[in-house]
């Protein structure tokens, strides 16, 4: 029975792995602060959800539309958006998160607003149907797929574009790259990846609303990145690990019933400040490596 | 008769936001990082100020100054223990939002285990407000909308008029040249959060007489202050407080027009509207570290 | 060169190794003892809405302490175990498969939010493990599961029975109401329309409010420009409408459901909040109050402030439980089988009977605010 929970905590591991890793590929390769991330996450859940319980299509073409309405959506924003730098960029990310959210909750003749969407299927593959064991599998699978797919792109021809875009654009675009259109391809292939993850997820917890797509799990997503270290897969990876896993022994301290939840967010918190503090850069980044190799 | 009242209405909200963003947008533009640590000094300033004058029975005004002080001295430990070992190490912007992030957690979480999660108030008497020129207001509100009048005329002449404000601008203009000119680079940066704090503090203890307290106000308020100050103007600290003025008025008088549940909605589509089409804010002005990079 | 690339894997390894050591030392020493009942509790302990969460935490501690004072059910004491899940679905389902896993928890008290509890109901029917619910209302719990049982009545009875009041009682033609926009605040104010139009009455303007936010005005202004006959104020955190309606000089009666009675409603509003009719779940007073007030009296020697009806909710379910589990020891299908068989327990948050959904049916009454207090006014 104990390895009921840690097949849970290992199937939100793999959901948050191909988050992050897709959100690598924008933030950390490219250099696109993108605080929005979740609301692909969202695009995709819903999508997939909403398809399976009002029309009956199968888990297998759902996450495929909601990887490309995701990635769609990532296109429409990325023409007006992509223009911006740095912070302002992270700013107007964080907009389109609360916008869609509050979409979501107010569009209710599709969505169900705050009600969420309840009972939606988990898949079924020649009339089996995958338990919590075998849909860790499936996530496994799809993480892996993921993982290697971004690590293909970084090392491409296509992924050391993407590298000199973040490292000097202007210089990037004298060399004659349209910028432009490298960053909205990084930033579509990322949307895509996270609108499977939301696809995943939502199979995975039967269930969402609004408030599972919060500007906060952005937050943590980008925590991921930021304490395993952008730029690298790897980095995605232990970062997802670290911070899926970071709540879970402090379930286990005996703390008197007042205090319980106050305290248990104070130390999380207070866990993840030494870690930034201690590992500025991150445990795997890139930077690392170009900052101690440039000194 | 409605829309007067509606502008008023605007204009209350966005007393709060422009305080509140006017506290933001210090660091923001100065230290040169999103922090959201504003958020949390917010609910803590309100709370200090609750216990001493309501659980103590200080003087109001006692509780005031006092509730500023403690909100102050927080935020030079924060800067002293969190940011200023990160910003040594040349951390990226977003590995400060993420660890102000992380001090936001840490105070409020502090805050709910010291007051626990019910809602406190200063129990003020409430009676209907003055009517004026066709709409109605209360003795709080006109506080609040006044104060943060007197603070963007208080900002305006400091950057522009002071030494310490003249400084503080070189810095935001550019800190190697600020520093090379002799500007005490650790001097400002402390001014900085100093002036923030307390800033904070102050739209704090307002909200607080206004609604109420409870440890998770702030989240909320740092976002939209957030917003206020990229609207108001990039680079241009008092803007920020035009910023949220024109968040509280266009959010309310949208909801008129508009189901009422898009209200938190408006404030961000107005944000991604200006960052497209004039990416600098209302009153923005060119820093020479955007214009070189 | 390759010294330093090696650091950053160590780090990381040493801080996922230390993370599941934790974990596994934490397991160890969570063996529970035979003369142990353990019971789970999943609520919303920090967050937006932290205070009905910790409400609801109090009320079920105060339960166990006085269950384990008497003896303990069968003699066996109650250990409550706490999680918090912050209103974030993703994190009560963790918090649920710990609690059932490691724990081996055969009962979960939560979660408090809807969204959460939706969550966790697939979860806890899976494992057969009884998920019951003091606060959660939204309306598809009742398809959620056998295993699932909530102790707040959903806003259908709620809002009918305002809606008679408002159009028979108050002799209210036009309504607008005011809810917010969270699952209950709907379903209030959807099921208030529903009856009002039938009774015959007109619906003027519907408002909502996002959880967390403080000011109202612009959505009071917009009723007070359609000036309704009353205006339904549906769903928790409305205490500052109340204010701001008054200071805006709306002088038109408010009515709402059981929500409004918390405990800090006077705190907020004030003289304001006084002549508010609201319907609630309680006793004939002039039978069974002693229940209560002696309820309360325990409950405010404890946390040092009145009970609100979510704490009262908790309580019951906490005494509920025990009962069953006097019976069925931790035999699921036993307990659940009780608790369907419940007619007309006479708790503090009202008489309760569950129907065969596992939804709580509990009589209602209207009360009134005067004078700064809670006061009942008819059946």
């Amino acid at each position: 029975m104990i390895e009921a929970y840690f097949i849970h905590l290992l199937i939100l591991i793999g959901i948050y792995i191909i988050l992050a890793a897709s959100l690598n590929l924008a933030m950390g390769n490219t250099g696109l602060l993108n605080v929005g991330h979740v609301a692909f996450y969202a695009i995709g859940a819903y999508t997939s959800a909403l398809l399976a319980l009002n029309l009956n299509i199968p888990f297998w073409i759902g996450f495929l539309a909601g990887g490309i309405l995701a990635a769609l959506f990532a296109l429409l924003i990325a023409i007006p958006t992509l223009k911006l730098r740095g912070d302002y960029l992270a700013i107007a990310t964080l907009g389109l998160a609360v916008v869609v959210e509050s979409i979501l909750r107010n569009w209710t003749s599709l969505t169900r607003g705050p009600l969420g969407l309840p009972g939606i299927p988990k898949p079924a593959l020649f009339g089996m149907t995958f338990n919590n064991n075998s849909y860790l599998i499936l996530v496994i699978i799809f993480s892996v797929i993921t993982c290697l797919i971004i690590y293909y792109i970084t090392k491409s021809p296509f992924g050391r574009v993407l590298k000199a875009i973040r490292e000097d654009e202007l210089a990037a675009a004298s060399l004659g790259k349209n910028t432009t259109k490298y960053k909205t391809q990084a930033l579509v292939i990322s949307a895509f990846f996270a609108g499977i993850a939301g696809s995943l997820y939502a199979h995975y917890i039967n269930f969402i609303d609004p408030t599972t797509f919060s500007v906060l799990e952005s937050i943590l997503i980008i925590s991921m990145i930021i304490v395993g270290g952008l730029a690298s897969v790897k980095g995605a990876v232990i970062g997802a690990v670290i911070l899926t896993l970071l709540p879970e022994p402090l379930r286990f301290l005996p703390i008197p019933s007042f205090a319980i939840g106050a305290l248990r967010q104070i130390l999380y918190a207070l866990l993840l400040v030494i870690i930034l503090i201690k590992r500025p850069q991150g445990i795997w980044g890139e930077f690392t490596k170009q900052k101690e190799n440039g000194a | 008769m409605a829309f007067s009242q509606l502008i008023i209405n605007g204009l209350i909200a966005g007393a709060i936001y422009a305080l509140i963003a006017s506290s933001f947008s210090l660091i923001f533009n100065i230290i040169k990082f999103m922090d959201l640590s504003p958020g949390a000094i917010f609910v803590t300033a309100a709370f200090s100020a609750y216990a001493f004058n309501v659980l103590f029975g200080l003087h109001f005004l006692i509780a005031l100054i006092l509730a500023i002080t403690v909100a102050v001295a927080l935020a030079l430990l924060v800067n002293l223990i969190v940011y200023q070992p990160l910003i040594k190490r040349k951390s990226d912007s977003f590995t400060l939002l993420l660890a102000s992030f992380g001090v936001f957690l840490i105070i409020t979480g502090f805050i709910l285990l010291i007051f626990g999660a019910e809602v406190r108030t200063f129990g003020l008497p409430i009676t209907k407000g003055y009517e004026l020129l066709g709409f109605i207001i209360t003795k709080t509100q006109i506080t609040l909308i006044v104060t943060s009048i007197v603070v963007f005329i208080g900002l305006q002449l400091f950057m522009k008029k002071t030494k310490l404000g003249k400084a503080m601008r070189a810095m935001a203009d550019n800190k190697q040249v600020a520093s090379g000119i002799g500007i005490n680079v650790k001097k400002i940066t402390n001014i900085t959060f100093i002036i923030s704090a307390a800033l904070a503090a102050i739209a704090g203890i307002l909200v607080g007489l206004e609604q109420n307290i409870d440890h998770n106000m702030g989240f909320l308020v740092i976002l939209k202050g957030l917003t206020a100050s990229v609207i108001g103007g990039i680079g241009n600290v008092p803007a920020a407080l035009i910023g949220g003025l024109i968040i509280g008025l266009v959010e309310n008088i949208g909801i008129w027009y508009l189901p009422s549940g898009y209200k938190d909605a408006i404030a961000f589509v107005i944000l991604i509207i200006f960052l497209i089409f004039r990416p600098k804010g209302i009153f923005g002005v060119k820093t020479r570290e955007e214009t070189s990079g | 060169m390759k010294r330093k690339l090696n650091y950053p894997r160590i780090i990381g390894t040493i801080i996922i190794i230390i993370l599941i050591i934790s974990i596994v030392i934490g397991l160890s020493f969570n063996s529970q003892t035979k003369e142990e009942i353990v019971i789970g509790s999943i609520q919303a302990l920090t967050g937006e809405t932290a205070k009905h969460g910790n409400n609801v935490k109090d009320g079920i501690d105060l339960a166990v302490e006085e269950i384990n004072k008497n003896g303990g059910v069968n003699g066996k004491k109650i250990k409550i175990i706490h999680e918090d899940e912050n209103c974030i679905p993703t994190k009560a389902v963790s918090a649920a498969q710990k609690l059932i896993n490691i724990d081996k928890t055969k009962i979960i008290l939560g979660p408090t939010c809807s969204s959460s509890s939706m969550a966790v109901a697939p979860v806890a029917e899976q494992n057969k493990v009884i998920m019951f619910t003091p606060i959660s209302s939204v309306p598809a719990l009742r398809q959620a599961g056998d295993y699932i049982f909530r102790n707040r009545v959903s806003g259908e009875p709620h809002s009918i029975k305002m809606a008679n009041f408002a159009y028979n009682e108050l002799n209210a033609r036009t309504a607008s109401t005011l809810y917010i926009n969270l699952d209950n605040g709907i379903s209030y104010s959807e099921e208030f329309i529903k009856e009002f139009e039938k009774l015959g009455g007109k619906i003027l303007n519907t408002e909502a409010y996002e959880k967390g936010l403080q000011d109202f005005r612009t959505q009071l202004l917009k009723i007070k420009e359609n000036n309704p006959d009353v205006i339904y104020l549906a769903g928790q955190a409305s205490q500052n409408a109340i204010k701001q309606a008054r200071e805006l000089g709306i002088k038109t009666q408010i009515i709402a459901p059981t929500t409004l009675q918390e405990a800090d409603l006077f705190d907020i509003a004030g003289d304001s909040a006084n002549g508010i009719y609201y319907s609630y779940e309680s006793f004939d007073p002039n039978s069974k109050e002693q229940v209560v007030s002696y309820y309360q009296e325990k409950y405010k020697s404890k946390y040092g402030r009145e009970s609100e009806v979510f704490a009262a909710n908790a309580y019951d379910a906490v005494m509920l439980i025990s009962k069953a589990l006097e019976k069925c020891e931790e035999n699921t299908d036993c307990i659940k089988n009780h608790l369907y068989s419940i007619k007309n327990y006479e708790g503090v948050s009202g008489i309760t009977t569950f129907d065969k959904d596992g939804e709580v049916l509990k009589p209602l009454i209207i009360k009134k605010t005067e004078n700064r207090k809670f006061v009942f006014h008819s059946n």
